[in-house]
């Protein structure tokens, strides 16, 4: 219970629109309500309900509800956020905490939208105290200490922060953790002292006092409850003095100062009386009963024990009435009245064992919901380790059928290759063996035709042997037989020549036989030698045959080329020494435009090339050139000689 | 579980085995294509070869053929111009 007052005196300071509840400011706030509008109108109007609260709490919400309406015609969303936590205090008050904490959140939301950060930690704190009221400790800090985090970093009022820190403190000191409720007690302390606010200092230092009693650290309780006692009447607040005179009596008791400690106890009760607060009042007087046994005075230890009782059994005080008949069961049985001392031993326990039932029922259901989510947490767990299980499963057949993809994957693959592979061997194969056969069929080819030509030069040496008897048997003939007919011997000399001309032309059909390609050189050797031999049958022709020194002798043409332009170069002399009665043969090789000119040219009597037919040496010539695929000119005027150009 | 882990095992091994054996015969493959590609650069010039001498044959055949179709008619003339000689004999004496 004093706990909770402190808080709401905490809370009153902590809104500094409000005031302490008086009716001179009520009455005052009232009257200057009629004359305002708006937005200084809901501001009044949040006040007079505050300052309704613990006097009448219908007219408190009353006001609350207005400031509210107002706030919303007039669309202020600050206003709103005020008269909301308005009416979270005002259930607050009445003790529907859960109303009060909706209305404290919508206030936050409001002042978050709006960005009021003294506002938000305002809510903060609010809040803070009415989890702690409810009882979830857990919640009330984490509201507390979002609202210190705001106090400590914004420029607010000073006392703000060591406000949330005893708020703190005390919900600290109610889970039992002293020495964390007296650590934040202190840290307010300080700040209060900084900024030398009384009050602050006095509430903060009646705080420690009290946690100090717990910690059994009697000697500075009291002299922190003392400080606070002398300041709480210094500064008019004489309500508060009694708690302090108690705190001090507790401490001294425990320190063995019964007297003093007595003394104490009845000046509390004296004030607590004319306060009529019944419930610290017979609180006290069960702590003057305790002391007045421990003093052996206990016939005034059974006077108070039973004024406690009778107090606590019409208020239901039901705590203090269970210790009120240990005291008395204990003071009677020292007086010796054991009848009274086991009745009131009697009731003392059956008092207990019921407080203990509301306890154990507590306990037992507390410890049922702790089953309950022990029991629930076992089963998620359960149900996790199976959904890991599946998990690990289907993670196991992931990778079986990844596996078994990979393979299919690497088996076309290598089917593959070796399809490949085999296709190309059968195509190399293949191509091989047409190679091989196109091979085996040129080479028999070639050897069939090598035979062939075997047998055909067998042949044209035994043509060549005869042709050389019938020449040699003519001569004989002509030259043996001295034969006078002139018929006989032209007959036999022309037999002679054409069987001469018939070797020949077998000499030089073997020499091109006898070589794969005639070079230049070859030609010319040739050449040269029919120009000799044709040189030696005519001795009034010249010859002249020249052959250009640019020329490249190792160009090779092949054996039918050769033969050919042999032949031509042999019909063109033959042509000029027997028809163009030539005296002068000109024979070129000549380099012209990089092809190979050779012209036979003479100074005989020449022949008109448009009128003339041709004979079959001239027939030839264009034949044995077509042949070729070369280009032969034949130049030729009358009695100017003749130029036949073979080019290739 | 035990079963799994040994399919899986199986499976990557004989897989990585499978790669190994892949690589092989593309090895395999590109040796059996240089060497065919030798095989038949060596073929075929043998068969160029033997083509060029097709064409000297050839030539030479056809010189010979020429050759012993003019010695024919030359022959031909030679024996007719011998008989008209033997022709001549006779009759002069």
């Amino acid at each position: 219970m004093k706990k909770r007052l402190l808080s709401i005196i905490f809370l009153v300071f902590t809104l500094s629109c409000f005031s302490q509840t008086n009716n001179k400011r009520l009455d005052s706030l009232l009257n200057v309500s009629k004359s305002q509008k708006e937005m200084p109108l809901v501001s009044t109007l949040n006040e007079i309900s505050w300052e309704f609260k613990n006097a009448n709490i219908d007219s408190a919400f009353y006001y609350a509800r207005k400031a509210l309406q107002i706030s919303k015609k007039s669309n202020s969303k600050k206003a709103i956020a005020f008269s909301y936590n308005s009416l979270a205090s005002c259930f607050e008050n009445i003790g529907e905490l859960d109303s009060a904490l909706v209305y404290h959140k919508k206030s936050l939301n409001i002042k978050l939208e709006i960005r009021n950060n003294e506002g938000i930690a305002d809510s903060y704190n609010n809040m803070g105290i009415v989890y702690d009221l409810k009882g979830d400790f857990a919640k009330s800090l984490e509201n507390y200490f979002e609202a210190l985090k705001i106090y400590e970093t914004e420029d607010v009022p000073f006392d703000k922060a060591p406000m949330v820190l005893s708020n703190i403190g005390i919900v600290y000191k109610k889970q039992k953790d002293y020495n964390k409720a007296l650590n934040y007690y202190k840290k307010a302390l300080k700040i209060y002292k900084d900024n030398n606010y009384d009050f602050g200092v006095v509430v903060t230092s009646g705080n420690i006092g009290s946690v100090l009693l717990k910690l059994k650290e009697f000697d500075s309780a009291i002299v922190y409850s003392t400080n606070a006692k002398n300041m709480y009447s210094k500064l008019g607040y004489h309500r508060y003095v009694p708690y302090m005179l108690r705190n001090i009596a507790e401490a001294k008791d425990s320190l063995k100062l019964n007297e003093e400690s007595q003394n104490l106890y009845k000046e509390a009760i004296k004030i607590f009386k004319d306060e009529n607060n019944l419930y610290e009042l017979t609180n006290s007087e069960l702590g003057l009963a305790t002391s007045l046994i421990t003093s052996k005075n206990y016939n005034e230890a059974i006077g108070n024990a039973t004024n406690a009782l009778n107090i606590s059994a019409n208020q239901g005080f039901k705590e203090f009435e269970v210790q009120a008949y240990k005291i008395l069961a204990l003071a009677y049985s020292h007086l010796g009245d054991f009848k009274k001392a086991y009745l009131y031993n009697e009731k003392y326990a059956l008092g207990k064992d019921s407080l203990f039932e509301d306890t154990k029922t507590k306990l037992i259901f507390d410890l049922d919901k702790k089953y309950e989510t022990e029991k629930k947490e076992k089963e998620i767990l359960a149900q996790r380790a199976n959904i890991a299980e599946k998990e690990l499963d289907i993670n196991q057949k992931n990778t079986q059928i990844i596996g078994l993809v990979i393979l299919a994957l690497v088996l076309s693959l290598l089917g593959y290759l070796l399809y490949k592979q085999q296709k190309l061997k059968n195509q190399q194969l293949q191509k091989e063996n047409e190679l091989k056969e196109a091979l085996i069929k040129i080479e028999t080819q070639n050897s069939l035709q090598e035979q062939r030509l075997t047998i055909s030069r067998d042949l044209h040496d035994n043509i060549g042997a005869q042709l050389t008897f019938i020449i040699s048997s003519i001569e004989n003939l002509q030259y043996g037989f001295k034969i006078t007919n002139e018929k006989l011997t032209n007959k036999l000399m022309s037999i002679s020549a054409f069987t001469k001309e018939t070797i020949y032309e077998l000499r030089d059909t073997i020499w091109a036989m006898n070589k794969n390609e005639i070079s230049l050189e070859d030609l010319q050797i040739r050449t040269t030698n029919f120009i000799e031999k044709a040189n030696i049958a005519s001795d009034e022709t010249v010859f002249e045959f020249n052959v250009d020194s640019e020329l490249n002798k190792d160009i090779t043409f092949t054996s039918v080329q050769g033969m050919n332009m042999y032949r031509i170069i042999q019909e063109a002399i033959n042509n000029a020494l027997k028809y163009a009665e030539a005296k002068i043969i000109i024979v070129s090789f000549k380099k012209v435009n990089n092809h190979l000119e050779i012209s036979i040219s003479d100074d005989g009597k020449g022949f008109d090339v448009n009128d003339i037919q041709l004979g079959n040496g001239l027939n030839n010539m264009k034949k044995r050139a077509a042949d070729m695929g070369a280009n032969i000119v034949m130049e030729s005027q009358i009695n100017k000689g003749s130029n036949i150009v073979l080019t290739i | 579980m035990v079963f799994n882990l040994l399919f899986n095992t199986a499976i990557y091994i004989i897989i990585i085995f499978l790669v190994i054996f892949i690589i092989k015969v593309y090895m395999h493959t590109i040796r059996l294509n240089l060497i065919g590609k030798e095989k038949q650069v060596v073929l075929e010039a043998s068969f160029n070869k033997e083509k060029i001498k097709s064409q000297i044959i050839n030539e030479h055949v056809l010189l010979a053929n020429n050759l012993e179709q003019s010695i024919f008619n030359r022959l031909f003339e030679i024996s007719k111009e011998l008989i008209g000689l033997q022709k001549l004999l006779l009759n002069s004496n």
